[in-house]
């Protein structure tokens, strides 16, 4: 039982994470350790685990009424539970059913309450050991962040197979599943000059119509790409934009099917011109008027936006003053650290760059006269979503009252509220997270423990208060206009 | 106590308001406009004209001028037109400090813009002045009345109100709840440099209501007795925040600190497209750099920061200390050796008075952020809060 204690942690913040399960354990745990204890839980099919939730809450809702039950609040979540274990399956309440038993092993100092440590449910054996080597995914699935996508190699051999996917979009998925192709921005052009290439080969069945049979053609494929890696909000809104535009192909009529080819073809070259370049080159005339000489200039990892709004800055102000300047601090963190790709596009254009990591940006700040953020959408409540470590940064910038300046095309406004960084998000690569790259010998290997869960979330969410302006391709705006803005979206440009 | 009266050596009635145009503009309008507009209108002389009867504010003024450089624009097509009032335009904009004329310059520039095309050229030129000229005569006027009306409601009888310097609305609003027989009692601030004021002063006291002038370092101080902060503005800025007379934002600092509503004035055509982050972010034509091109004077109201002459002359750092302007180092030499460049010139002259340089980095606005104000009563109907008016002014540019 060597790992009982550092399981501990672990349970405890499952248990935390959980707050609305702590009712059906205490009515499915006689019946576990009636199976005969862990290895009975795996048999268990899922109809079986529905039932016992099914009376699990009926139990929660009678110990509720009970005067002076700590849990009397939390008893209508249970819902959401039994959702989640429909849709996985047996797997998946077996993991579960783990949990419990860590949690309840962990005993009350878990803070699990009086009610369930007086409840004399019968303790695990001691000899009992954890069923070995849990995939990540499993452990991930244990987690408060279970309901993320799971991120897996695209197997691309099947979906060759299919002859339903394109090549072009199979070799896409893969760029972008690697990571090869990131930021938001890159990922929206690649995806749409992609489907582009699609329209262009694609034929129209003879008893078919076209602005019927593309949707369907270009299903599978917005799917496949789904898969390889959440498109996100910018480009949720181009491939609903293409979708309309498909639409009203329809409403027009007799046009051959070369015509409509061509104009979705250059439909789709205007959209990328208009909402990506163009928006990009305004918001770097608007933004780059805020940098003055000699000033300070934050930026967070790497955002396409902000490195062209540098660029610009300094080459304007070289050009108006050879002896004018400004500096840029490249804040970075592990493990993507794309904070180097800016720094060598920077520094190798003539600016003045300073590199650190996270850690020490408090004390860097002060001396900040602005901080220039990317994003990969802002929501309607103007929240960022952006890299994780974004709202570290924000926070860090409104404490030493430095402006934080959002740089958003306006095809990345999301008409989503976020409230936080958990209900959305994405489930970034795990293998580089354990490695010290100062201490190769010290490297933990995470497939020998199991009580172990790397956690590598790929963004963060900013709350509107942190961000003192938003940059687009109409203006500088506060983040309360947004909805302004979003009302606005068919007008603009 | 409280009326702490300064009427010390104020400079002889600041000409026409406290940020408006100074006297020496001839030089810089002769050689600017001789070469800007081909057609020999003088633009920047029309804004002064319009300017000078101190009844019409700057964005009104600016819009005035421009609609008179289209009378006398000789330019047969809408390009042509188009390209002459972004030439006058921008003389206005690069020469006139107050913001105000910038934001009356982009509600002509979208006014041109929305109302082209159409009608053939001679008659939509005529439609253009007619409009405008009615909106500078009629509408115009018309929000202040609206506002003030508006306002009003937010003054209860027997209330205590502290303004800063001189707004025509607020005054507006005041001597209309006078007339409404509500008691009022009005606290104002000296409002250095310009002294306006003194003007409230004289004008709400004229009128036969209770007014004291305060100290501009007073603020803190009266502020428990008063009821509600009420100030004009010069511009509003798409943050929602409100371009003012220096010293307005630390009245709304003072005023949030200690929970009394802040509310302001602002006429619909005050509104700027302008996002500051900063204080020092405001697009106001730079002196120094004017100063250097053109060789002029500057345009800058020449109302010298006077120091009261009951002094002793013979205490600079005293005299210092009342000038918050000097930076911490230069004070700490100055005790050391009183006579430096940049410091209070007492030896020449019976009055002290800053050097330029000290002028030239007093600043004559400040940026009130957003979350101090409570509300901002424009003459777009219900009172707006600075979130709603950054959203109104976000509908209008992006359209």
């Amino acid at each position: 039982m060597a790992n009982e204690t550092p399981s501990e942690s672990s349970a405890t913040s499952s248990q935390n994470k959980q707050p609305k399960q702590p009712k059906p354990t205490q009515n499915a745990k006689p019946e576990k350790a009636a199976t005969g204890g862990g290895a009975g839980d795996k048999v268990k099919s899922a109809k079986d685990l529905k039932k016992e939730k099914r009376a699990a809450a009926v139990a929660a809702r009678a110990v509720s009424d009970v005067p002076g039950s700590n849990e009397a609040g939390i008893g209508g979540r249970p819902s959401l539970n039994t959702q989640n274990s429909g849709i996985d399956g047996g797997r998946k309440g077996s993991t579960f059913g783990q949990t419990v038993q860590q949690h309840h092993q962990s005993g009350s100092s878990s803070g699990a309450g009086p009610s369930h440590s007086g409840a004399g449910i019968p303790k695990r054996p001691n000899n009992y050991s954890e069923p070995s080597a849990l995939s990540l995914s499993t452990i991930q699935q244990n987690l408060f962040f279970s309901h993320l996508p799971k991120q897996e190699f695209p197997d691309t051999s099947a979906a060759l197979t299919t002859g339903k996917l394109h090549p072009i979009i199979i070799k896409l998925g893969v760029l972008m599943s690697s990571g090869q192709l990131r930021g938001s921005n890159a990922r929206t052009m690649g995806m749409m000059s992609a489907f582009r290439e699609v329209i262009r080969d694609y034929e129209c069945p003879d008893q078919a119509v076209l602005w019927k049979d593309l949707p369907i053609y270009l299903s599978p494929m917005i799917a496949w790409l789904e898969t390889c890696r959440p498109k996100g909000v910018g480009g949720g809104n181009a491939i609903r934009w293409l979708k309309s535009e498909i639409n009203r192909l329809g409403e027009q009529g007799d046009r051959s099917e070369a015509e409509q080819k061509d104009y979705l073809v250059e439909a789709i070259g205007l959209y990328l011109r208009d909402r990506i370049e163009f928006a990009d080159k305004v918001i770097a005339d608007n933004a780059k008027e805020k940098i003055r000489n000699g000033d300070t200039v934050v930026t967070y990892a790497r955002s396409s936006v902000v490195e062209r709004v540098l660029l610009e800055a300094h080459r304007d102000m070289k050009a108006s003053d050879p002896g004018a300047g400004f500096n840029v601090v490249v804040v970075d963190s592990r493990p993507l650290l794309e904070g180097q790709q800016s720094l060598e596009a920077l520094s190798s254009a003539g600016i003045s760059c300073t590199y650190i990591l996270l850690p020490l940006l408090s004390s860097i700040l002060s001396q900040a006269d602005l901080v220039l953020l990317g994003g990969s959408a802002l929501h309607s409540d103007g929240a960022l979503y952006s890299r994780s470590g974004t709202a570290i940064v924000s926070m860090l910038a409104k404490e030493h009252r430095v402006p934080v300046v959002a740089c958003v095309e306006t095809y990345k406004f999301g008409e989503k509220v976020v409230l936080d960084g958990v209900s959305t998000n994405e489930l970034g690569k795990v293998d580089q997270l354990l490695i010290n790259p100062n201490n190769p010998k010290s490297n933990i290997q995470t497939s020998k423990i199991n009580n172990l869960t790397p956690l590598h979330l790929v963004y963060d969410v900013t709350p509107p208060s942190l961000i003192t302006a938003v940059c687009t391709e109409i203006g500088f705006i506060p983040p309360s206009s947004v909805p302004t803005v979003l009302g606005k979206a068919s007008n603009v440009v | 106590m409280a009326g702490v009266a300064s009427p010390l050596s104020l400079s002889p009635a600041p000409s026409a308001r406290g940020t408006s145009r100074p006297t020496a503009q001839t030089h810089a309008s002769g050689s600017q406009t001789g070469k800007n507009s081909p057609k020999g209108f003088d633009v920047l002389g029309a804004y002064k004209r319009a300017i000078e009867d101190g009844k019409v504010p700057h964005p009104i003024a600016a819009i005035l001028a421009l609609v008179e450089l289209v009378e006398a624009s000789t330019a047969s097509t809408v390009t042509g037109l188009a390209s002459e009032l972004t030439i006058g335009r921008q003389a206005l904009i690069n020469t006139q400090l107050s913001l105000g004329v910038r934001a009356g310059c982009q509600l002509w520039e979208r006014f041109f813009a929305l109302s082209m095309g159409g009608e053939d050229f001679p008659s939509y030129k005529r439609s253009l002045i007619s409009q405008g000229r009615s909106f500078c005569a009629i509408t115009a006027p018309q929000c202040r009345e609206k506002i003030a009306e508006l306002a009003v409601g937010f003054l209860r009888d027997d209330c205590v109100i502290l303004t800063h310097s001189y707004s025509r609305t607020v005054i507006q609003t005041i001597l209309r709840a006078h007339k409404q027989h509500k008691r009022i009692k009005v606290y104002v601030t000296e409002a250095r440099p310009g002294c306006l004021g003194m003007r409230t002063h004289q004008v709400l006291t004229a009128n036969g209501i209770p007014c004291t002038v305060v100290l501009d370092s007073a603020v803190a101080y009266v502020m428990e007795r008063v009821d509600m902060v009420l100030v004009g503005s010069e511009a509003v800025v798409e943050s929602g925040g409100l371009v003012s007379s220096v010293g307005t934002y630390q009245v709304a600092l003072v005023a949030k600190s200690m929970g009394k509503p802040f509310y302001a004035l602002a006429e619909s055509y005050k509104f700027l497209r302008h996002y500051p982050l900063s204080q020092t972010d405001l697009p106001i034509p730079s002196i120094s750099s004017s100063n250097s091109s053109s060789n002029s004077t500057t345009e800058r109201p020449l109302i010298p920061l006077e120091f009261p002459t009951l002094l002793p002359n013979s205490h600079p750092p005293i005299i210092n200390a009342s000038n918050p302007l000097s930076r911490p180092n230069s004070t700490g030499s100055q005790s050391r050796s009183p006579i430096i460049p940049g410091t209070p010139n007492t030896q020449q002259s019976e009055r002290v008075e800053m050097t330029k340089e000290m002028e030239l980095i007093n600043p004559m606005v400040d940026i009130t952020t957003p979350d101090l104000i409570d509300f901002i009563i424009t003459d777009l109907g219900a009172p707006l809060s600075p979130t709603s008016v950054s959203q109104y002014l976000v509908a209008q540019f992006s359209s």
